[in-house]
């Protein structure tokens, strides 16, 4: 099985107290349990990311729970303010366990 | 008789769900039948709470050629949590997204899947615990939830 590899786009410097998009893409294929293989004439389990949380500092910022209906390699965009420099961590929670992360330094200046 | 219980619960069921749902639905379009469970779900989001409509947008193009990967924004200002939910794919929650102090803003952008044609709902929580509603229409040309397969 492939690992699935996150990506994401945070700006590097920001104005203390703005508003910034955050933009992240992880490839999965978010196989819906709907699906039967056409090779094998068998159903197709299903296996998808189940969550996704944003956390700046330690605070909570976003998280979405993620279902069969969110289509292959999330996207996931939001909104948020940068109250002082620090570190955005990103986490993708797998049906099969894994847990992919990721951080990014936002610095205030 | 049980049978008649059975009918019973399920008429309250209905009338529960359909009152929740219907006033979201302050739009002249009806309501899609409950194949899926979606009105159930609609009621546990809103634990019985009146939905007051205006306050969520759902960004999405009317017609979505590509039933497999449907741009779709949803936005409430000042919200704690935002849920979509689909009448027409096989399971009715798509996402339910929870903000935070600094994404006081409360907007999401991704992409879904949407088997057929239908009209979404919004349902947002505010932080007085109030609970917005939208809905919204989109013609979709290839569904994307299919059985069929690609690979």
């Amino acid at each position: 099985m492939s690992r699935s590899k996150p990506r994401v786009k945070v700006p590097k410097s920001v104005v203390a107290g703005e508003t910034v998009t955050i933009k992240t893409l992880i490839s999965h294929p978010m196989e819906n349990g709907h699906r039967v293989s056409r090779q094998t004439g068998e159903p197709v389990e299903r296996h998808i990311i189940n969550r996704f949380e944003a956390v700046f500092n330690g605070e909570h910022v976003m998280a979405m729970d993620l279902h069969p209906s969110i289509a292959a390699n999330p996207y996931i965009a939001f909104e948020m303010e940068v109250p002082e420099s620090g570190l955005l961590g990103f986490a993708w929670y797998d049906d099969d366990g894994e847990v992919y992360r990721m951080e990014k330094p936002i610095k205030v200046g | 008789m049980p049978g008649e219980i059975g009918i019973e619960i399920q008429r309250r069921k209905f009338l529960s769900h359909g009152t929740a749902a219907m006033a979201v639905i302050s739009s002249p379009l009806p309501l899609l039948a409950d194949t899926n469970g979606y009105l159930a779900e609609i009621s546990a989001f809103t634990g019985g709470a009146e939905i007051l409509p205006g306050g969520v947008e759902i960004g999405i193009d009317e017609v979505a050629e590509d039933g497999h990967s449907v741009p779709v924004m949803l936005r409430a200002h000042g919200a704690r949590e935002i849920a979509l939910f689909s009448p027409a794919n096989p399971f009715p929650v798509i996402t339910v997204a929870h903000f935070g102090r600094l994404a006081a803003t409360a907007v999401t952008r991704t992409r879904i899947r949407l088997a057929d044609s239908q009209e979404l709902i919004a349902l947002a929580r505010m932080t007085d615990g109030r609970i917005r509603g939208a809905r919204r229409r989109v013609t979709v040309v290839v569904g994307g939830c299919n059985v069929g397969d690609s690979g």
